[in-house]
């Protein structure tokens, strides 16, 4: 490996800034912490624009009212092949006492069924909402002299995983769920059917995201870290891998050469970024991206 | 179609419907050229072919301004200094959430003397031996 490519090379467990899962409240390296809501859209297909106007003002005041100052709200959108799963509630609603009619009902369950076999033939959305919270806890004032500093002298780099005290780890805990309580209560009474997310969900949204080719796939199962080891020891014994949070979700390599898209695994991702904005948005404007036409958008 | 404004988010100062960097790309090309032309061009061919020039420099601007925007330098840059290959490696920080000891400088102490706990062990047992 030419020393080139030895520095455009990284690791990728070391690039994620994940640091443990606690509760459905995920912990940064930097000290900051996110929490996430799942959100099921109404369909509007059948809302009228006056209903659409008025689900749209509710979703602006969540934005409004529900994020802290200074903290960032963002907006995850899936859209993936369900499975067979997906037809399961069809078949389950066919109660009727007439052979023709449940043979009908099976039929069309099985066809639907066969649909989703297909590629992009049947797709399901769903959409997140994470806000962070908290304020970063870095062992040094991270300026520019620092960060150069560091890249030279790694011994003088900004020290992350800055841990907590019991009652610091309290208070956090405390206002993490009170922020996702508050975001959760704003949503359901706009009438979005939020479902506060754990641990578990926190975990499977990240290791789709960072493995979309492995996602087709039975999702691991989340294991809070079970040992841990000095600083010293991970740097200086070269067989210890630590069976962190972000060890566990990455899985799939990144390739970053090309700057309009993006190697994750075996699968190709498209990047989109709105450099041109437009002076008002328009309901819908984006469903043209989340067709399923490409493979996997996020 | 529905259409909603969100937030406006350019919020451009025109003088005319004309951008004030636009109107400085006229101007200044528009003299420019007139100055240039003015030994070329006869008299009376000068203003509007100076005039048509600012306008065609300013198209060329505008559509190098599109292809290129400003906004995208950001993560351009980002993407330079971003590397090229994220390979799997493995975890070398593993740092418990709560710390247990009064401070850090204490959990340090700690796994140095750990490290030490052998030897002294050692010489304990070598003591008791004689």
């Amino acid at each position: 490996m030419s020393t080139l490519t030895a520095t455009r090379t990284r690791s990728l467990v070391e690039t994620l800034p994940y640091w443990e899962l606690h509760d459905g409240v995920m912990f940064m390296t930097d000290g900051r912490i996110e929490i996430g809501v799942e959100v099921k859209f109404p369909p509007a297909m059948f809302m009228t624009d006056g209903s659409l106007e008025l689900l749209f003002r509710q979703l602006k005041n969540v934005i409004r009212n529900a994020v802290p100052q200074g903290q960032r709200l963002r907006a995850v959108i899936e859209v993936a092949p369900p499975g067979v799963k997906a037809i399961e509630p069809y078949r389950r609603e066919i109660t009727t006492e007439h052979d023709l009619a449940a043979l009908l009902g099976e039929k069309r369950a099985e066809y639907y069924e066969n649909l989703t076999m297909q590629p992009n033939e049947v797709l399901e959305w769903r959409a997140f909402l994470t806000v962070t919270l908290g304020e970063k806890r870095l062992a040094a004032n991270p300026n520019l002299g620092s960060y150069m500093l560091g890249k030279v002298i790694p011994a003088m780099r900004t020290r992350t995983h800055v841990g907590f005290t019991q009652p610091e780890f309290d208070a956090i805990m405390n206002m993490a769920h009170d922020a996702r309580t508050r975001l959760t209560n704003f949503l359901a009474s706009a009438g979005f059917n939020p479902k506060a997310m754990d641990s578990q969900d926190v975990f499977a949204l990240c290791f789709r995201f960072f493995n979309p080719g492995l996602k087709q796939a039975r999702l691991p199962e989340y294991k809070p870290t079970w040992q841990y080891s000095p600083e010293e020891a991970g740097q200086k014994l070269k067989g210890l891998a630590p069976p962190s949070l972000r060890a566990q979700i990455a899985k799939s390599e990144v390739d970053n050469a090309k700057l309009h898209e993006m190697g994750l695994g075996w699968k190709r991702i498209r990047m989109m970024g709105l450099t041109m904005s437009p002076d008002e948005t328009q309901f819908g404007m984006i469903n043209s991206l989340l067709d399923g036409s490409g493979d996997f958008i996020w | 179609m529905l259409r909603m404004r969100v937030y406006r988010l350019s919020l451009p100062i025109t003088v005319m419907g004309i951008e004030v960097w636009a109107l400085a790309v006229i101007g200044g090309a528009t003299l420019m050229s007139l100055n240039l032309y003015s030994s070329v061009l006869p008299f009376f061919l000068t203003y509007p072919a100076a005039g048509a020039t600012g306008f065609g420099i300013l198209k060329v601007v505008t559509t190098i301004k599109r292809h290129f925007p400003g906004r995208a330098f950001n993560h351009l840059m980002t993407w330079i200094t971003s590397g090229d290959r994220y390979i799997l490696e493995r975890e070398t920080r593993c740092m418990p959430l709560i710390i247990t000891g009064s401070s850090q400088i204490e959990q340090r102490r700690t796994t140095k003397s750990a490290l030490q706990q052998p030897k002294v062990a050692l010489q304990q047992t070598l003591v008791q031996k004689e």
